[in-house]
């Protein structure tokens, strides 16, 4: 049937993903779900700590993810998958975890998407997220028309929202948006990390659609 | 003054926060100086009311650009600072580009197709026109385009009377001492189409000498570039000198145009491999060619590494403790080297000035500040 | 990755700086911030930072830039000098876990990074 995961992961949105963006959690559960790719989610994992971290709350962080890593590995999960940059390379670098971006689970399923999309669509690429092809595949297999940005990958710009600068700094943040939406030829703009598509889509102008890659799945 | 200065250039473009004032009391010399002001300017007729008002009022006016000097050339001493960031329009019309002293170099280059602009320092992505034209900037390309003198048409610059006039190349090299500058028309050249290399690895300094000597005068040649035995190793280079030519034409045996990026980019990252390792002070030394030899073999024996324009007769030693500096002056000053044809005199070569040189810019310095406005305690 | 001693004050960050390209402010880049911290200042320009060291991509010594702003977010913390929506961040974080406490997604008026 599906030989590609045999073992469940631990689908982790985020707190930020669950709380804000809760339409695009219930997206993903319903594309794993659809895919029978088994994976758990737990209710009492708090947030990891990232924007904490940042932000200089040292102890509070070590608090947080001294709770998590004893609710991890109490369930004995070995596999972290994430829909927010910002989670994976804290899972990463100070949890010690294995921990995959959504789309590198999803890639491995690109034969089950339909090819139901004939357009051109840009990508951004959130420098707190460095998953570059697996995006880009999913959207080949979808039918779109991968448009570059001038500047992508590893040469990506920031967006705004990033180390805090969303409330602290906010009329700057949206600037550094604009930034982005200045280099978008096309009409869309796909985002995959929650934080980045939140700050981009609401400050976007009215030629330029923002969607996260869950509403292009579905 | 605040007061007057907001309603000139706007609230938001002038500051007396500590934080500023810190990070403008110094730049790339890492000399400390200080100011309780820093104004950031967007239009010529702010900068003409600036050093209106700094005369009326004895202040010392500190232009600055990206603040990228190795001698202190932006550092204030209870200056005023006028940073020309924001300044940074061009217009390009045929041949020619008028361009506002906030433009950095790369960014212009990227936005002209047929043609460009040939005088390219190291710090190309960041250095702006302004800061080219205080120091009368030279590039890799020296031996075919010359000097920043050489592609400057005219100069709007207000002078510490006040005075705003248009002059011609005779203001450049004057780091900022005799007036400020507000526009700059540019001469461009045309994009050399065909491009090819030579790499030369040499066993021996005598070898590169003779090298040198051989190519010296090939009429296709844009630039000889050097890297020392010593560079070449902490760079993780094979251990030889080399000598890299570039031609504006097909004589050379490196034709693929990715190898050719790909050399460039070696060549223009040689700094930052030196400077990860520790050598992070960069002089620039001036000699005629029959003394590189000498200057080579000194610098191998002292183990420091440098790398340079040597087809232009320019070296940049790297040091990793300022107080070898000084022996090394003592050197160059006995094969009767220079120090500051490329980084500008500032504050820290001034002993460096030629006399000739002194002596012009006193006299321009007497006639266009003669209240002494204009960044005070540089070069004279 | 380097800390903030080996700041050699080149400029070359300057380049990369999105926050000078917006601002046209020397301050704001990581040379400006590397200037502060050698000299031991707290204020809140540090929270005027993508904390990311994609502006250092071109740095010749290699500054962490981003771990020394946020070392210096630390400092700011144990002074109480932090941002006032920092402090209901982290507040919400003490009493419920995460950030945004009990709120549902429609009563968010304030997001955090």
């Amino acid at each position: 049937m599906f030989p590609f995961f045999k073992k469940k992961f631990l689908y982790f949105p985020g707190c930020f993903t669950t709380t804000v963006l809760p339409e695009i959690v219930a997206n993903y559960e319903k594309i794993l779900d659809s895919l029978q790719i088994p994976y758990i989610m737990l209710d009492d994992l708090g947030c990891c700590g990232a924007i904490a971290f940042t932000n200089g709350y040292k102890q509070d962080f070590e608090e947080l993810r001294g709770k998590n890593i004893e609710i991890i590995k109490d369930k004995r999960i070995k596999q972290l998958v994430t829909n927010s940059g910002n989670c994976m390379q804290t899972f990463a670098l100070y949890y010690g975890f294995s921990v995959q971006h959504i789309t590198q689970v999803l890639v491995a399923y690109t034969n089950k998407f339909p090819v139901k999309f004939e357009e051109e669509i840009s990508i951004y690429d959130s420098p707190s997220l460095p998953v570059y092809e697996e995006p880009r595949e999913i959207l080949d297999a979808l039918g779109f028309d991968v448009i570059e940005l001038e500047k992508n990958k590893d040469q990506s710009l920031l967006c705004g929202c990033e180390g805090g600068m969303i409330q602290n700094t906010p009329e700057l943040a949206k600037k550094m948006a604009r930034s982005v939406f200045d280099m978008c030829t096309t009409k869309k703009l796909v985002v995959i990390d929650p934080l980045a598509y939140y700050h981009l889509r609401n400050n976007a102008p009215s030629r330029l659609e923002v969607i996260e890659l869950s509403e292009v799945l579905l | 003054m605040n007061l007057w200065f907001e309603k000139l250039v706007g609230k938001e473009n002038i500051s007396s926060d500590v934080v500023d004032c810190e990070v403008y009391s110094t730049d790339g010399s890492q000399i400390r100086g200080t100011t309780h002001n820093v104004l950031w300017v967007n239009t010529a007729q702010e900068v003409h009311q600036i050093v209106l008002y700094a005369k009326r009022n004895k202040m010392d006016l500190v232009p600055r650009g990206a603040g990228t000097s190795l001698v202190g050339g932006t550092v204030p001493f209870n200056s005023l600072v006028i940073d020309f960031t924001k300044m940074d329009r061009f217009t390009i019309k045929d041949d020619r580009v008028i361009a506002e002293p906030g433009v950095v170099l790369d960014h212009l280059n990227s936005c002209l197709r047929d043609k460009f602009f040939p005088i390219i320092p190291e710090n190309s992505a960041v250095c702006t026109i302004g800061g080219m034209c205080g120091i009368n900037a030279t590039g890799i390309y020296e031996r075919k385009y010359g000097r920043m003198s050489d592609w400057v048409e005219d100069v709007e610059m207000i002078d510490g009377t006040g005075k705003l006039r248009t002059y011609g190349n005779e203001v450049l090299g004057t780091e900022g001492i005799i007036g400020v500058i507000t526009k700059v028309t540019l001469k461009l050249a045309e994009i050399v189409i065909e491009r090819s290399m030579d790499i030369f690895k040499c066993e021996t300094i005598e070898e590169v000498v003779d090298k040198l000597a051989h190519v010296q005068f090939h009429k296709h040649i844009l630039a000889i570039e050097f890297i020392s035995l010593r560079a070449a190793t902490l760079c993780g280079l094979e251990t030889k000198y080399y000598l890299v030519l570039e031609y504006d034409g097909l004589e050379g045996d490196i034709k693929d145009y990715d190898e050719i990026q790909r050399i460039r980019a070696i060549r223009k990252n040689v700094f930052r491999r030196l400077a990860e390792k520790g050598f992070v002070y960069r002089e620039d030394a001036s000699f005629s060619l029959d003394r590189l030899g000498e200057l080579l073999s000194w610098l191998e024996h002292k183990g420091i590494p440098s790398f340079g324009s040597v087809g232009s007769g320019y070296l940049f030693p790297c040091f990793d403790e300022r107080k070898d500096i000084r022996e090394f002056y003592g050197y160059i000053k006995e094969i009767r080297g220079a120090i500051g044809k490329v980084f500008g005199y500032g504050i820290l070569k001034k002993e460096f000035v030629p006399d000739e040189l002194k002596e012009k810019l006193t006299l321009m310095k007497r006639e266009h500040d003669p209240h002494e406005i204009l960044n005070m305690g540089k070069v004279i | 990755m380097a800390s903030v001693d080996k700041c050699i004050l080149c400029g070359l960050c300057r380049q990369d700086s999105q926050l000078l390209t917006l601002t046209g402010k020397e301050t704001l880049t990581a040379r400006g911030k590397a200037i502060l911290i050698k000299k031991d200042v707290l204020d809140k320009i540090f929270y005027i930072d993508p904390l990311h060291n994609s502006t250092v991509r071109n740095c010749p010594t290699n500054v962490d830039i981003a771990e020394e702003v946020r070392k210096r977010r630390e400092k700011m913390v144990e002074e109480g000098m932090e941002t006032v929506a920092n402090r209901r961040m982290i507040e919400n974080i003490r009493q419920f876990g995460t950030p945004y406490g009990k709120l549902r997604k429609e009563e968010i008026t304030e997001v955090y990074s």
